[in-house]
């Protein structure tokens, strides 16, 4: 019987990005003649042409529509109460009271759907102006083609859905371009705030045309500063920060930091590290936690490498790879080597997709045509990881990449799933650095879905592929990965070389809506 | 399929039963709220030409049009003005336009005013019958209050 795990939640609040709404107004636009006649604008018969028959398919038509946005929203999308700008006539005079009524409240609108019994394709341009908000038509008419080119041409962001299934693809890419400009990074650096030094330099080269571009934020901890607050002792009294009252982990601390041990321990399998071994590692994981929520974050990372070069890892006997797995699998995008353009991939693919991320180093393994690349220092080291017997049965077989690194996650289903069943290796050689392993194996079939941000953020590096397998799940170190089948690994390489090493992935076939949220922040996608 | 004159008949036919039931209502002092739930009913499907179809069950207003809609393309599909077929420039359906014609059509029988109700949510025949039959004893009392 399989073993029933426990999620492992820290009693820290964190604004997670899972709780981002994106919120969505019905507008309609009534029209009432006033007058019963019948000409080339209107036509019908007897008491279709009177006022109570328009008052009557008004209401019937606004039902109709209302009853389509509340039907068929996505998750994460939330009906605002409707508007309705009533008494229109034709007498087209354009009331301004009116206007400023079905207005109220846009500062908390993302998205407008409208809707009409029609020819009131003016108002429905004017209030698309002044609301300045994606406004949308649904259904297949010509009132829509009217209307949205009619915006287009003015330069409003409009959308014309021909059915409820694209307006749902399209909202979970705007949703997606909501939560980025919501994330907020916590990144600990040693040198400067925008690269690490000798590590992840395929990164954003400059963080504040991201800021400008996605309205996501970067804040900093020093490095330094991070690890003196490891240490239990009053939090005025750290070597880097004398006299300023900081975050120090405490003996209240301790004792969630030794439940989530424990947690760790007897779900895992296996677990091959000692208590002692992950203390100092959970430790940083509680402590970055209470750093995040102190910043207001909601998503991480830091520069290991950077710091792996001062000794205080290896002198305090920790690694962040399991905070970034804790993390993940909690919605929070938590990258390694401090490639912030990895947090911010995994935070698109998260908020598409409504669960957690992998990440690795990603290189081609077989061509198109099944041979495999044998040259280079990385196929050693991914020879050596993925296993003489595992990498023989990949010859032949065709555009197989790999992602690796040992951040594994329980929730990569879903966050709501059971948590899948996982191993506990330490990183060091030396037996500290606690990681998380997950058997790919198990998931061997699955599609999945992988992207990347440009080092410059104005691409953004889509592919989708097959899971096949993975390795590394009963190995020490950084030697955890997964192996995915890719539609042409020679054109995923070519435009691999455009955005970086690092291609972040979840499972699913996401495809359509991460090209949406690319065209929805103005980025060029390159395929992989 | 029926020519022009043959659905002029047909529609004939339809009024005059719908008629019946409207005065079989309008002839009973005592007629209770059952009796208008199903006096209305019968009404409903006499209106939409569904007497002769075997098998509507519902009391959806909204399905009940539809059917009537479906009806009318098996009728003829060229006489859309004569089956009340929607001709509208806007985004309304010819089921929405079946649907607002019954409620002027029985407006005007019983002599009761349904723009006051937000006609939309009147999903059934026996909320149509229930509206139909508040309105008609509160004009019923309001008489005798006067007399």
């Amino acid at each position: 019987m399989a073993k029933e795990i426990k999620k492992t939640t820290p009693k820290i609040e964190i604004d997670n990005l899972q709780n981002v709404t994106y919120k969505v107004r019905p507008v309609f636009f009534d029209i009432v003649h006033e007058l019963a006649y019948e000409g080339p604008c209107r036509f019908g018969k007897d008491k279709e042409l009177e006022p109570e028959f328009d008052i009557m398919i008004n209401n019937e038509a606004y039902k109709g529509f209302l009853m389509g946005v509340q039907h068929n929203m996505p998750e994460g999308v939330e009906v605002l109460e409707a508007h309705r700008f009533e008494n229109h006539t034709e007498n087209w005079r354009v009331s301004e009271t009116m206007m400023r009524k079905v207005l109220e409240g846009n500062e908390d609108v993302d998205f407008y759907f409208v809707s009409t019994t029609g020819r009131t394709g003016e108002m429905i341009v004017e209030f698309a102006q002044l609301a300045k908000k994606p406004v949308a038509f649904v259904g297949n008419d010509y009132g829509m083609t009217i209307n949205i080119s009619a915006m287009k041409a003015r330069g409003l962001e409009c959308y014309g859905f021909r059915s409820w299934e694209e307006a749902r693809h399209e909202l979970r890419a705007l949703r997606a371009k909501k939560v980025l400009a919501n994330l907020r990074v916590l990144c600990s650096t040693r040198f400067n705030g925008n690269l690490g030094y000798h590590c992840a330099n395929d990164s954003f080269i400059d963080l504040e045309k991201v800021t400008a571009k996605l309205g996501t934020k970067f804040r900093y901890v020093n490095i330094h500063e991070l690890i003196d607050q490891l240490q239990e002792i009053d939090p005025r009294t750290n070597y880097t920060t004398p006299g300023r009252l900081q975050e120090n982990i405490n003996a209240e601390d301790m004792v969630e930091v030794n439940r989530i041990i424990d947690e760790l321990m007897k779900d895992a399998d296996p677990c091959v590290m000692t208590k002692e071994n992950m203390i100092p590692s959970i430790k940083m994981f509680y402590l970055v936690r209470k750093l995040m929520n102190k910043n207001e974050c909601n998503a991480f990372t830091a520069n290991c490498p950077d710091t792996c070069s001062t000794c205080r890892i290896n002198k305090e006997r920790f690694t962040f790879c399991i905070s970034h797995s804790l993390n993940n699998e909690e919605g929070i995008p938590s990258a390694c080597e401090y490639d912030v353009a990895a947090v911010v991939s995994k935070a698109a693919l998260q908020a598409i997709a409504g669960k957690p991320s992998y990440m690795g180093n990603t290189a081609v393994i077989t061509q198109p045509d099944g041979a495999l690349i044998e040259d280079g220092m990385q196929m050693h080291f991914a020879k050596d990881h993925i296993g003489p017997e595992k990498w023989e049965a990949l010859k032949g077989q065709p555009n197989i990449i790999l992602t690796g690194h040992s951040v594994a996650n329980r929730q990569m289903k879903g966050f709501e799933e059971k948590p899948a069943k996982y191993a506990i290796r330490p990183f060091a050689y030396s037996g500290f650095g606690a990681t998380m392993r997950q058997d790919f194996d198990l998931d061997a079939g699955q599609v999945v879905t992988m992207c990347r941000f440009d080092a410059n953020c104005d691409k953004l590096f889509i592919s989708k592929g097959v899971l096949k397998g993975g390795y590394g799940y009963d190995m020490d170190n950084c030697t955890l990965g997964s192996l995915i089948q890719v539609e042409d690994s020679y054109r995923f390489y070519e435009n691999q070389l455009e955005v970086g090493n690092h291609i972040p992935f979840v499972y699913g076939d996401y495809f359509d809506e991460m090209t949406m949220l690319a065209k929805a922040l103005g980025l060029e996608v390159l395929i992989g | 399929m029926l020519d022009k004159n043959g659905i002029i008949k047909r529609l004939m036919k339809a009024n005059s039963m719908a008629k019946k039931e409207i005065e079989a209502l309008k002839g009973s002092a005592n007629a209770g709220l059952s009796d208008f739930e199903f006096h209305i009913r019968n009404y409903v499907i006499y209106k939409f030409l569904l007497d002769d179809e075997s098998g509507v069950e519902t009391n959806n207003l909204n399905e009940l049009s539809a059917l009537s809609v479906e009806k009318a393309g098996k009728l003829n599909h060229n006489e859309a003005a004569l089956l009340d077929i929607s001709r509208h420039c806007g985004a309304t359906s010819s089921s929405m336009t079946k649907k607002v014609l019954l409620f002027m059509a029985i407006s005007e029988d019983f002599g009761v005013d349904l723009t006051k109700y937000d006609t939309a949510n009147i999903e059934t025949t026996d909320m149509l019958a229930k509206i139909i039959f508040d309105e008609k004893t509160g004009i019923e009392n309001a008489e005798k209050q006067t007399d």
